[in-house]
């Protein structure tokens, strides 16, 4: 138990810093620069297609070391608001 | 490493010649060769116990395993198959469903059809006395006699090839209904299983999957099997459980990713990727509505 409770610590990870992975993730997708996302626009409006949801979900629940659905983009379909939701439900 | 792209084969090169093709048979045995003769101890590390790969029933809370048989057991009681003489399972996989039709159902025998020999040669090594597993299409099928009941799961997608038009594609599942009405006794039950394309059409599937997970096959429609099976079978139920395959992968993601390090030891890096890529594109597609799953039973005519 302790060794959980200190692995949950370490793998803490704020709206901010999801925020800035899921950016820097479909910025080297879309090869764009990070900074001119609009992180309240649709993750469709940045082209990507399924294959790049799955990737980045994938990718993203490795370095939260949680099983992300990759249903929860079609739920929370912008930079922002999945990374408040990812947030809020660890 | 094993290589899921697949070479044209000689069967696939005739069609292509023939001038006016006769109705087509399905994928080749390269093509259905190249997704499942990936070792089968690789599919081992992620499938349930009994190596079915196609969608499970989620009717209530359980394992894989319990799902997985709920699935199989729908089938026989739907095809009537307990208690018949004679049984046929098209497409039968690593044949979990003959091993139940054998195991519980008070069959006579049963024949499985599949054209990938790893898959027969798995079989083998669980073998039961009434069970014959042959590596051969349907439609080179030749039975002994007639079947009392034919089930069929996860077999239909690959029936049809991308570059087939709509009349064709009825064309050729038409064949298929045709055969198995032939095959059974009257009145006798086909129990049938299949993705389809629900919202999605053919240009907006991902071509990630038919390029690599399902090399010359393309799914049906609901209306080209209607209109297939018309006048040779009546329909008695429809089920779409899209959701229910959306759940079979989301567990077949989780058990793979369980298991990574084995399985990358047995194919390669490469081939898990495809493997995650495709399970999280099927939870998407069978989630939000773009592919259904069909479960059709159907009564001789």
């Amino acid at each position: 138990m302790k060794s959980s409770a200190a692995k949950a610590v370490t793998n803490f990870r704020d709206q901010g810093a999801i925020e800035t992975w899921i950016a820097s993730y479909i910025a080297r997708v879309i090869e764009k620069d990070a900074g001119e996302l609009d992180e309240n626009a649709t993750f469709e409006s940045f082209g990507l297609d399924s294959v790049s949801v799955v990737g980045m979900t994938g990718d993203l629940g490795q370095w939260l070391e949680r099983e992300i659905d990759p249903v929860v983009v079609y739920d929370h379909p912008s930079i922002r608001g999945l990374a408040a939701y990812l947030a809020a439900s660890r | 490493m094993t290589d899921l792209m697949v070479q044209p084969s000689p069967r696939t090169a005739e069609f292509l010649r023939a001038p006016t093709p006769t109705a087509y048979k399905g994928a080749s045995g390269a093509a259905i060769r190249s997704h499942y003769d990936v070792p089968s101890e690789f599919y081992a590390l992620w499938l349930d116990r009994n190596m079915m790969y196609s969608c499970a029933m989620w009717e209530k809370p359980g394992t894989l395993e319990d799902a997985q048989v709920r699935k199989i057991d729908y089938h026989i009681e739907q095809s009537q198959a307990a208690g018949k003489a004679r049984v046929l399972d098209i497409g039968c996989g690593w044949g979990g469903t003959l091993r139940r039709l054998s195991d519980v159902a008070g069959i006579g025998s049963a024949v499985g059809l599949t054209l990938s020999p790893a898959q027969a040669a798995w079989i083998a090594k669980d073998p039961r006395s009434n069970v014959d597993v042959r590596v051969e299409g349907w439609a080179d099928h030749e039975p002994t006699g007639p079947y009392g009941a034919i089930i069929s799961i996860g077999a239909l997608e690959h029936f049809a090839r991308p570059e087939l038009s709509d009349d064709d594609m009825v064309q050729a599942y038409r064949e298929f209904f045709l055969k198995c009405s032939r095959w059974l006794e009257p009145g006798g039950r086909l129990s049938l299983q299949t993705m389809a394309y629900g919202t999605a059409t053919r240009d907006k599937i991902n071509p990630f999957i038919l390029e690599h997970i399902f090399p010359e096959s393309d799914l049906p429609t609901l209306s080209a099997i209607v209109r297939a099976f018309n006048g040779v079978f009546e329909i008695e139920r429809l089920r779409n459980d899209r959701m229910d395959y959306a759940e079979t992968y989301r567990q077949y993601g989780r058990r793979l990713r369980a298991r990574r390090g084995e399985a990358v030891d047995l194919v390669g890096d490469d081939v898990v990727r495809r493997f995650e890529t495709y399970c999280g594109l099927f939870i998407l597609g069978f989630h939000t509505g773009a592919m259904d799953l069909l479960r059709l039973t159907l009564r001789k005519l």
